[in-house]
């Protein structure tokens, strides 16, 4: 009876085990720890400029460990991607350019790998509302694309394929007609 | 079909179907060129069909929409170039995948399916039965005879103008702010240029700039 209750007990405290980590890092995004921000505000009485800093309850509720930055401490399995657009817009500004890894409180690694991932979601048109309006979207760059990890636009390769003439055109398009006997 | 040995009536259906003709419709929106290719040649051949064998001909007819909106992997939209040769001197061209894209968005579609169905006699045949479509719309006969919708060989990817303030408001912040943290540090600025080198002057703001220029217009009258 007792040996058949251990047993039944290992496996509970093994996955129990495995479960802390994430249950950490559950805790740490949602604890409920407000950090103050500030904000400079500037009044105008008469002559007298008053610059000073209010403090702002900003919507932040972690905390920041020493030398361990957000997404590294994520344990849950997040692998950012160009896909993740509400976790990119965290590490961004109005004008969809990435904080700095002052401001953002990344390691050198991760700061890289959002910087990536933010520069493909701007190439596949994923901030339409975060671009600045002069940015490229001549030729090749108007149809879609996709990435699927963030170094692939340092691996360019030329391929060629066969083309063929044959073409069987049923229905119109935009730039020709369907021949009418 | 089933392992009782009992036949539903749902398979039995589906059986029947195989033999016929079924018409699919695929949504080409944010699909790769190519995967997309594949799994249409595998249909249009009936190599889906568990029937198939290369002498019979029980192909499908598939309807591709919105190929407009096809995919290309990275820049493969420049880097890829598909030859064309008539076989006289001078015909041939290597033409980038976007500029026949841009003339005719069903023609990149039309070429990656005929590359799928592989070299062969019978793609000729097989081909006749594809129907592609720039956007959403198709004549009547078409729609009326589409009895299946194929499922997308890629994720849609959102763009963030798409989720709801619902959606965001819920999802949780990862950003850990220095506790001495600014807002006005997230305020974007305009591009300050190149740091002056060493003895060199720095670049005219845009006030002296165009100090600069009236001062340039109105020499000429001092004369």
């Amino acid at each position: 009876m007792w040996l058949f209750h251990l047993y039944s007990m290992i496996p509970s405290i093994s996955l129990l085990r495995a479960l802390n980590p994430m249950k950490e890092a559950i805790l740490r995004l949602s604890s409920s720890s407000r950090i103050n921000a500030y904000k400079i505000s500037e009044t105008i009485e008469g002559d007298i400029t008053v610059v000073s800093m209010e403090t702002v309850n900003s919507d932040t509720k972690i905390q920041k460990t020493d030398s361990q930055c957000s997404l590294c401490t994520c344990n849950i399995a997040v692998k950012v991607s160009y896909k993740d657009v509400l976790i990119l817009e965290q590490f961004m500004r109005e004008d969809g350019t990435v904080l700095p890894a002052q401001l953002t409180g990344l390691c050198r690694k991760q700061q890289l790998h959002v910087e990536r991932c933010v520069m493909q979601a701007h190439w596949a048109g994923l901030f339409p509302d975060r671009t600045i309006p002069e940015f490229d979207r001549a030729g090749y760059k108007r149809f879609n694309r996709y990435w699927n990890d963030s170094m692939d636009m340092y691996r360019l390769q030329e391929k060629k394929l066969p083309g063929t003439y044959f073409y069987i055109k049923r229905y119109q398009t935009k730039n020709s007609r369907v021949l009418k006997k | 079909m089933s392992h009782s040995g009992v036949v539903s009536r749902m398979n039995r259906v589906r059986q029947w179907a195989q033999f016929a003709r079924q018409w699919h419709l695929m949504d080409a929106n944010q699909q790769d060129l190519f995967k997309l290719g594949e799994k249409v040649a595998i249909h249009l051949a009936g190599r889906h069909k568990p029937i198939h064998h290369p002498e019979t001909d029980c192909g499908d007819h598939v309807v591709v929409v919105n190929c407009k909106e096809i995919a290309m992997h990275g820049f493969d939209w420049k880097h890829t170039l598909f030859h064309f040769d008539k076989g006289y001197p001078r015909s041939k061209a290597d033409i980038p995948a976007w500029q026949l894209h841009e003339y005719d968005p069903c023609r990149v579609v039309f070429l990656s399916i005929y590359k799928a169905l592989g070299n062969n006699l019978l793609r000729r045949r097989h081909i006749q039965r594809l129907h592609l479509f720039p956007d959403g719309e198709m004549p009547d006969f078409v729609e009326k005879n589409i009895g299946n919708v194929m499922s997308p060989v890629q994720l849609l990817v959102r763009r963030s103008d798409e989720y709801t303030a619902q959606e965001r408001a819920a999802f949780p912040r990862l950003v850990q702010h220095r506790p001495d943290h600014v807002i006005d540090w997230e305020r974007p600025f305009s591009n300050p240029g190149r740091h002056p080198r060493q003895g060199e002057r720095p670049p005219p703001t845009k006030a002296e700039a165009a100090k600069a220029l009236a001062g340039g217009k109105t020499a000429p009258k001092k004369k």
